[in-house]
């Protein structure tokens, strides 16, 4: 007999708020849907209604860990809007944090896979490595998450002649590191047993569902926004795209922990290729009338920014398409006849990011069929509150 | 010859008058506008004959009069987007997903932020709005006004 199992929004195996609905006939899921939007904040309309200027930073809030993916396909956006050149210096330390930020991801998501399948000491380990590439973000941006490197015609912090050594140092450790990884995500038993055969998703589904990133590369399908539609300083740069044949969480996994090692290729060559020269131009604050699209490879995968320009200071309309969303219709194909013991590993292998993904709920004071919903000065209130009941001195807010 | 210039030479020698606008303004990048009533042949067409599978997104943006949806494509590296106007008097347009079936999801949330009705769509139910969303109010429509609370 089949039953339905609600998992979600709130449920200690999910990191965000999201809702599967699984029927299952004793272990097998003969069928599952998603619910999303719990996570919905209105970017997009809170995009049109700010300037150029404060939308790299509503952008670079969409996700708190490829923040630099959507800032950076933002701003890239309106430089061509602006037909406006960037100094190859400020390409190339784009593409460092670019790729900095992809191995910070990668290694996160390797951490939080191992741990979905039980071999916490991977996960351990996988995520006292990754402070060593939070390190080198914080001492190029002085932030370890949200870097505000990007602006508008180019980046806004130099990289210094002595933090070169610094960086390469971290990153030969990064790849020594991520070779180890390699090793144990391929001939590690306790993995092995866990990933190999578990959430197939064939190529020609991969093609037909439209998926994307490691999601699409793990099977098989060659796609790579760096190399197929070429952006920042990647025309400059010696890399492969990675791929594997294998369609299940295993491929993934290794698709992944490859993209690491080539990242570190990728950030060495920028250091030691490192043109000279300024690092942004100039913008202008209107943008002339116009429609672009911005791609980026993210961690995750294909991101697509749309973005329509009116003449003002403000956009007409900026459309954005995270990757995981482009990735649900696979997980929930691959989910599919398998067992629900596989659900938070599966889920978890298209590296989802449900923040990217929702975007948008609308702040809307008005009490709806009595539910309540705070407002800005209800909330700050409510807050103060409930800091003061706990007896801790709250300063003037 | 660039994929470029070889898909718009022969969009114009199928369709003709049917292409409205088309425009390349760089490498990789393609903008082209058709009826409402042609989406449907011109996406079948370019999967035949470019191999056309994989939808980045769908757009949907309020002119005023109309809704312009933009479906965007990418194949042999470029990014294809494909427009056209639908009148926000009678916003219906048919559902690509049969021959797209990524499109299921980006379909349903135009559903949901536009107020487009996608005819025949599989699964029409809500996608991002909360279930008790008052019917009839789309946010990303321009007399959508944000209360800054």
């Amino acid at each position: 007999m089949a039953v339905t199992i609600p998992i979600g929004p709130q449920h200690p195996a999910l990191k965000e708020p999201t809702n599967l609905m699984a029927t299952v006939d004793g272990e097998k899921i003969v069928d599952i849907d998603m619910r999303l939007g719990y996570n919905h904040r209105g970017i997009e309309k809170g995009a049109e209604l700010r300037n150029y200027i404060q939308d790299i930073y509503l952008c670079e809030r969409i996700c708190g860990i490829c923040g630099h993916s959507h800032s950076t396909s933002f701003c890239q956006g309106v430089e061509e809007l602006l037909s406006l050149e960037v100094p190859k210096r400020g390409l190339f330390i784009r593409t460092l944090v670019c790729e900095l930020e992809r191995i910070h991801s990668h290694l996160l998501w390797l951490g939080v896979a191992a741990h979905e399948v039980g071999f916490d000491t991977l996960f351990m380990y996988t995520w006292r490595d990754r402070e060593i590439v939070m390190d080198l973000l914080e001492l190029i941006s002085g932030n370890r998450v949200n870097y505000g490197m990007n602006t508008i015609g180019g980046v806004r912090r130099d990289i210094a002649d002595e933090m070169r050594p610094q960086i390469l140092r971290g990153i030969k450790r990064l790849e020594e590191r991520s070779q180890y990884y390699l090793d144990v995500a391929s001939t590690e038993v306790t993995f092995l047993r866990r990933a190999e055969g578990v959430g197939t998703l064939p190529k020609e589904k991969a093609i037909e569902l439209c998926a994307v990133g490691p999601t699409a590369r793990g099977s098989g399908v060659e796609y790579d926004v760096r190399k197929h539609d070429p952006y920042a300083a990647y025309p400059y740069l010696d890399f492969k795209v990675i791929t594997s044949d294998r369609c299940d969480v295993l491929g993934r996994t290794i698709v992944r922990v490859l993209e690491i090692i080539e990242s570190c290729k990728m950030c060495r060559q920028i250091i030691e290729e490192l043109p000279q020269g300024q690092i942004r131009t100039k913008a202008p604050r209107k943008v002339p009338p116009g429609e672009v699209i911005s791609k980026y490879e993210a961690p995750r995968g294909e991101l697509i920014h749309y973005i329509k320009s009116n003449g003002t200071n403000q956009p007409e309309r900026l459309k954005v398409r995270a990757p995981t969303l482009g990735n649900i219709p696979s997980v929930l194909y691959s989910l599919k006849g398998g067992y629900i013991a596989d659900i938070p590993i599966v889920f978890a292998a298209i590296d989802p990011c449900l923040a990217c993904m929702d975007r948008v709920i609308i702040l809307d004071t008005k009490d709806r069929k009595g539910k309540q919903q705070l407002s800005w000065e209800e909330l700050r209130e409510y807050s103060i509150r409930w800091y003061e009941g706990k007896e801790i001195r709250n300063p003037k807010l | 010859m660039s994929v470029e210039s070889d898909i718009q030479n022969k969009l114009k020698e199928a369709f003709g008058e049917q292409i409205l606008e088309l425009k390349i303004p760089r490498e990789h990048r393609m903008f082209v506008q058709i009826p409402l009533s042609q989406v449907k042949e011109v996406i079948e067409y370019l999967k035949v004959n470019f191999g056309l599978t994989h939808l980045s997104t769908i757009t949907a943006l309020d002119t005023g009069e109309d809704i312009e949806v933009l479906y965007h494509f990418f194949t042999k590296g470029v990014a294809l987007s494909l427009g056209t106007f639908v009148p926000k008097a009678n916003p219906v347009i048919d559902t690509i997903t049969p021959i797209i079936p990524g499109a299921i999801l980006y379909e349903r949330e135009i559903q949901d932020l536009l107020g487009l009705k996608v005819k025949d769509h599989p699964d029409p139910r809500r996608l991002v709005l909360p279930d008790d969303w008052e019917e009839g109010v789309y946010p990303l429509r321009k007399d959508y006004k944000v209360k800054e609370g």
